[in-house]
């Protein structure tokens, strides 16, 4: 090697692998970030370097014409309308757009079209045959396989290709075939089972257990509560579900974004001539003439952005703003004829910013003479637009420590993580007159429609959003997006409909992600090891807006007379954090239950003991409608085997692997609340349920139409949903925030049973009579009682204290998640929650070089998401219940799964090694530098 | 992103090939790195030659005590070669830890080898095989061995105009194992250590031991296989061997691994890479 040294080179292309994990410095540098691929409109540039080529695809001969530089998937998508197969990172890391090519699967982003001259294609498209699901597309169904099915088709052609070499694969060798498909819901277990299965070699997995809450059992009902596949699974299995940008308008424009290259910069201006006289342009918009508040993108104080905070506010977000405060703020877009125009002109459009100095870390940027991200300061206002911290008091705190034998301080710090769904953000704007259709990617199409006439200033009669299959959501998909308004701008100006499209990159840096924190804990405690008093102070990185509330939850499961939290949302010029599921609580989670667990030990007590003592208890701080912790704390101990597990003595093993054990619980808002649904019946007995969902990828269609067929007496089959399009659907709380199936599922039954009261009143509607139940509920808790769902977590660890590795060797989740509407979504959605946590506890990050205020890792290998080989088996157990209220006593499941994760991990890694992981993620060279 | 537009040529003969490669144009085999690049701009090729339609390129057969591999094998047929497998398995192995199934299928071995990344899987095994690579170019062949070849990240002795033509490994018949570090993700090796042992009378008579992702370019770690060499190859032997594995490494250090950490991982990983190959040598 040394030897070599003078031979220095002189140019270094950057690699596949630099670029993949975001770590080069070219990237870093690059002053443009660009959509993704393919070429839109039809046909090949008569000026381009183009050749035809003959090819077999799904089974048939062709002969296509194709630019030399189209690459596979641009192909499929845009010219021959193969829209199955999609398109998630565009730089072969995810697996979205896998199809088979001369039966081998390959990346169709990282092939040329050129090459397929001579070859056999297949695409999800070709698996069914004459009308028939292909055996591997039908266990998909049976075993839950696709959740938001983004990447589905994927998956689907990497399984195909591995059973039709090895029919009798084994599961890890499936796990091995898979692992390029990634899966950001998680539901690497479905997957795995649906493939096996297909393979005739179906392994038992450690499953799900029911139990009856309480003691009581939980009356069974006729629909509810049965298994039940998604009722548009087979959409998803074959390609034809319908995404965002599948869509297709005629007349379509594609646009594209220009932004910031800098973490804080004025623009002295913008010279866009070049990029206007570029033939195939059409409409161009800055920060000059693209003026719109972005209300959703600047929450005040984390409160929704409605006229009564629009008054007061002063720190307003535009879709274009001046001066940009992070890398990757929109500073000018473009509609053109196709992409690669678009692209062009981009790069003609010529900024000249004044660089300003910036600052990265909240606490920092509290600091006397730190840079002003606003004129007010960089504590973020609150929702009176006061610059005071979020605070949460009980007692006296310092009477609380005055009172305590001992007391404990520390502190923990939480990373930026982001969302990271498998689509990428797009939208589709189209007028007609002064109507408005909108088609992007949102959880909640009644308040993006509500956004978007708001920041637009136009009627909301005149809004439609529609979004029929969505590519994953996690948090804050429920507005509007700054996309949104972009693409209506230059539809507007351009007179035709205009679809924006955002890279892998541009998503990871111009959406949001989890807000990172840093928490610093006090706690008191009696000699008898009861909590005394509980302190926090915390800081949270918003990024330059408030897009959510900067939180930091997890006091509130302690039960203790003295509790203080003073939290500060801090702007920074990184990426913009918001909701990510369960927004402020799986960070805080971890923070308190590490403190907590840290005490635990101190006090010489079993933490599970230490839990009991010190949690939430009912008739506490609050009554709740039923209350189940304590039963699952005991449930998961006994499954678990916790004192055969948990080391009464941490990192006690004789290594190099040492094993060890830990627990977290959850405690998680189930309340009801405002949201609509109407039922119908025509005279043939056809019943349909309207409701605002898009269904994220939870199941909420499948679960609207259980509850509906439910409440209505008759069999799924007669019930039609009908979702996803504000022009049919009546608002909907959203799906975020884990009420989906609560509170559009209460006006579900509503709903229902006005149909029935009708139906009993004039009997059924004959010849062309529609009966319609319309019901805009609001249903409300007697008696101030507090309805959460409850869980506990438990895992056992082996880290590897020569390399830092940690492996997740045993998962109890054990959840009260009231009456469980369809056991075979729940718990899909339990196991991807926690996978989500183990991601959070161990890889995910949004790196930053504090240098230079550059994001260093947007993108899925840079940020580490969890693979196929990751995952750990995950014993589910649900103690079911009904309370009353909610649809059938239904509770939140989506985000309680994700919340005690993190900080399980963190005290298993505690227990293996005997030391306390306090920074996430819990990285193996941290895991070493701790032991050594 | 797409790429900048580019000529294209798929010529069928080797010849055809090198001599567009004299004239400036780019050589393209798997595209796995390649394109990506082109389409982040990272690369813009004004002239792609596409070796895929060469079939002389595209082989693996046993001449004379050792395997040959055409440039264009990609790593599945690599790695699963019978062939390969029975008479060369390190390279097998090695073949078949690279990446995910899609780029296994598509990527190949010269691309990678003429590629360079210092976090690629096979330099190791080249080094530890003291492979040949044989490069075509306007005046034909010429062969050098892996440890001439790889001279720096992404720089190799390549010429302008030249090319990978095949790599030549020896039909082997140690104890081998090739253990890496992967970015979890990604798969590329943060390190990776192929081992290869030979025992006889209870003594090592050979070991060697390559090394990749701990710097810019791979090695073979010649103080590491000098210590274990003569020994019984005990596990304080293997200890004693694998501690000297990246001494006085120029270790590479990013936001995956610091240098410090890929030292480290290195003496780890070479302890068990060494344990692995002396549990299958004779």
């Amino acid at each position: 090697m040394s030897s070599k040294k003078d031979r220095r080179p002189t140019k270094r292309p950057i690699s596949r692998r630099t670029f993949l994990e975001g770590t080069g410095a070219v990237l870093v540098a690059a002053p443009v970030l660009q959509g993704q691929s393919p070429a839109g409109s039809p046909g090949v540039s008569a000026d381009v370097s183009h050749r035809t080529i003959r090819l077999t695809v799904n089974g048939l001969a062709r002969s296509i014409e194709v630019e030399d530089r189209w690459t596979l998937v641009e192909a499929l998508r845009d010219h021959m309308r193969l829209t199955g197969t999609k398109i998630g990172c565009d730089r072969g890391e995810c697996g979205a757009c896998t199809v088979l090519v001369d039966g081998k699967p390959m990346y169709s982003c990282s092939q040329l079209a050129v090459w397929m001259d001579g070859r056999s294609i297949q695409t999800v498209e070709g698996l069914e045959k004459s009308g028939k699901l292909d055996s591997l597309q039908q266990a998909f169904i049976e075993h839950d396989a696709p959740q938001c099915g983004f990447c589905t088709s994927g998956q689907l052609m990497s399984a195909k290709a591995a059973l039709t070499k090895n029919p009798r694969a084994s599961r890890d060798q499936l796990r091995a075939a898979m692992t390029g498909n990634l899966c950001r819901c998680s539901n690497y277990h479905r997957y795995i089972e649906a493939a096996s299965a297909a393979a005739g070699t179906p392994t038992v997995t450690p499953g799900a257990a029911f139990y009856d809450g309480n003691g009581t059992p939980v009356a069974k009902l006729k629909t509810v509560g049965r298994t039940t596949t998604r009722i548009d699974a087979k959409q998803r299995v074959t390609g034809k579900a319908t995404y965002s940008g599948d869509i297709q308008l005629p007349g379509m424009l594609y646009a594209r974004a220009l932004r910031s290259p800098h973490p804080h910069a004025r623009i002295k201006s913008i010279d866009t001539s070049k990029a206007i006289a570029l033939p195939g342009v059409k409409a161009v918009i800055t920060h000059e003439n693209g003026k719109a508040v972005w209300g959703a993108g600047s929450i005040a104080g984390g409160r929704q952005y409605n006229e009564e905070v629009k008054k007061i506010t002063t720190q307003k977000r535009y879709a274009f703003n001046n001066p940009v405060r992070c890398v990757g703020e929109p500073v000018a877009a473009v509609a053109a004829v196709n992409r690669h125009v678009a692209e062009e002109a981009l790069a003609l459009i010529k900024v000249d910013y004044e660089v300003l100095p910036f600052v990265m870390d909240p606490e920092e940027a509290l600091k006397p003479g730190a840079v002003k991200i606003w004129p007010e300061g960089n504590l973020s206002p609150d929702v009176r637009n006061e610059l005071k911290p979020i605070t949460e008091k009980r007692g006296n705190v310092e009477e609380g420590f005055r009172a305590s034998e001992r007391i404990f301080e520390d502190r923990y710090t939480t990373a930026f993580e982001h969302n990271a769904q498998m689509e990428p953000r797009v939208s589709l704007a189209h007028w007609e007159g002064d109507k408005l259709t909108v088609y992007t990617p949102t959880g909640g199409i009644a308040n993006c429609r509500n956004d978007m006439a708001r920041d637009l200033g136009i009627p909301m009669a005149n809004v439609r959003v529609v979004c029929q299959y969505m590519g994953g959501n996690f948090g804050n998909k429920n507005q509007n997006q700054d996309a949104d308004l972009i693409a209506a701008m230059l539809a507007k100006q351009a007179g035709a409909p205009v679809k924006l499209e955002l890279s892998r990159k541009e998503d990871f840096l111009g959406m949001h992600g989890r807000w990172p924190t840093t928490q610093y804990y006090k706690v008191g405690v009696s000699g008898s090891g009861e909590l005394r008093a509980l302190q926090l102070r915390g800081y949270s990185g918003m990024g330059p807006y408030r897009k959510n509330s900067g939180a930091i939850g997890g006091v509130e499961l302690y039960h203790c007379e003295h509790v203080e939290a003073r939290v500060h949302p801090v702007y920074t010029n990184k990426t913009t954090s918001g909701n990510f599921r369960g927004p402020e609580f799986p960070q805080g989670f971890y923070g308190i239950q590490s403190m907590m667990d840290d005490v635990a030990y101190k006090l010489k007590t079993d933490p599970v003991e230490f839990v009991r003592k010190n949690m939430v208890r009912d008739g506490g701080e609050a009554s709740y409608t039923n209350y189940t912790l304590e039963e699952c704390i005991r449930r998961g101990t006994e499954v678990f085997e916790w004192t055969k597990r948990w080391r009464k003595d941490p990192g006690s093993d004789a290594g190099p692997i040492k094993r060890g054990a830990g627990v977290a619980f959850v405690a998680f808002r189930a309340a009801v609340g405002r949201s609509s649904a109407i039922c119908k019946v025509d005279a043939k007995g056809h019943y349909a349920v309207h409701v605002g969902v898009t269904d994220v990828g939870t199941g909420a269609k499948t679960t609207m139409g259980l509850i509906a067929a439910e409440a209505l007496g008759v069999p799924l089959s007669q019930v039609d949903v009908v979702w996803g399009d504000t022009s049919s659907c009546p608002y909907s709380v959203g799906e975020s925030g884990s009420r989906t199936t609560i509170m559009t599922g209460h006006a579900v039954v509503e709903a229902a049973q006005g149909l029935k009261k009708q139906i009993a009143e004039k009997g059924m509607p004959k010849g062309s009579d529609v009966w319609t139940s319309s019901v805009d509920a609001n249903p409300t808790i007697p008696g101030g009682k507090v309805r959460n769902s409850f869980g506990a977590h438990f895992v056992e660890v082996e880290a590897d204290t020569e390399t830092g590795r940690v492996r997740i060797s045993k998962y109890v989740a054990v959840h009260d998640s009231g009456r469980i509407m369809n056991p075979l979504t729940a718990v899909s959605q339990i196991r991807g929650g926690v996978i989500m946590g183990i991601g959070m506890a161990l890889h995910e990050e949004l790196r930053y070089d504090y240098r230079n205020g550059q994001p260093l890792t947007p993108g899925y290998y840079g940020q580490r998401v969890a693979t196929h080989m990751d995952v750990p088996e995950i014993d589910v157990i649900f103690i079911e219940n009904d309370d009353g209220y909610g649809p059938f006593g239904a509770k939140s499941i989506g985000e309680a799964s994700k919340l005690p994760a993190v900080a399980a991990v963190a005290n298993a890694i505690f227990n293996a090694t005997g030391r306390r992981m306090k920074d996430l993620p819990i990285r193996k060279s941290r895991v070493l530098d701790a032991l050594a | 992103m797409f790429p900048q537009t580019f000529d294209y040529t798929a010529p069928t003969t080797l010849d055809e090939a090198v001599k567009l490669l004299g004239g400036g144009a780019k050589a393209l085999a798997g595209g796995m790195s390649l394109i990506p690049m082109m389409k982040l701009r990272l690369a813009s090729p004004e002239h792609l030659v596409d070796l895929g339609r060469i079939k002389e390129l595209n082989y693996i057969r046993e001449e004379s005590g050792a395997l040959h591999i055409g440039a264009t094998a990609t790593h599945y047929a690599v790695e699963s070669s019978p062939l390969v497998r029975t008479k060369c398995p390190l390279l097998a192995e090695t073949a078949a830890a690279i990446g995910d199934v899609q780029v296994r299928n598509m990527g190949t071995l010269g691309g990678a080898v003429a590629h360079a990344d210092p976090s690629a899987d096979y330099p190791a095994a080249l080094q530890a095989l003291e492979a040949k690579i044989v490069l075509r170019g306007a005046g034909g062949d010429r062969t050098v061995s892996a440890a001439e070849f790889f001279v720096d990240a992404f720089t190799t002795v390549l010429n302008e105009g030249e090319m990978v033509r095949e790599v030549i490994v020896p039909v082997d018949t140690s104890g081998v194992s090739y253990q890496k570090v992967p970015q979890p993700a990604s798969g590329f090796a943060m390190v990776g250590i192929a081992a290869r042992v030979k025992k006889a009378g209870g003594k090592v008579t050979e070991a060697r031991i390559g090394v990749t992702g701990l710097t810019n370019s791979s090695f073979r770690a010649t103080a590491a296989e000098k210590a274990l060499e003569g020994t019984n190859g005990s596990a304080a032997d293997i200890q004693k061997a694998a501690a000297l594995v990246a001494q006085g490494s120029d270790a590479n250090s990013d936001i995956h691994a610091s240098a410090d950490y890929r030292k480290h991982l290195a003496v780890v990983y070479t302890g068990r890479a060494l344990i692995a190959a002396m549990g299958r040598a004779q």
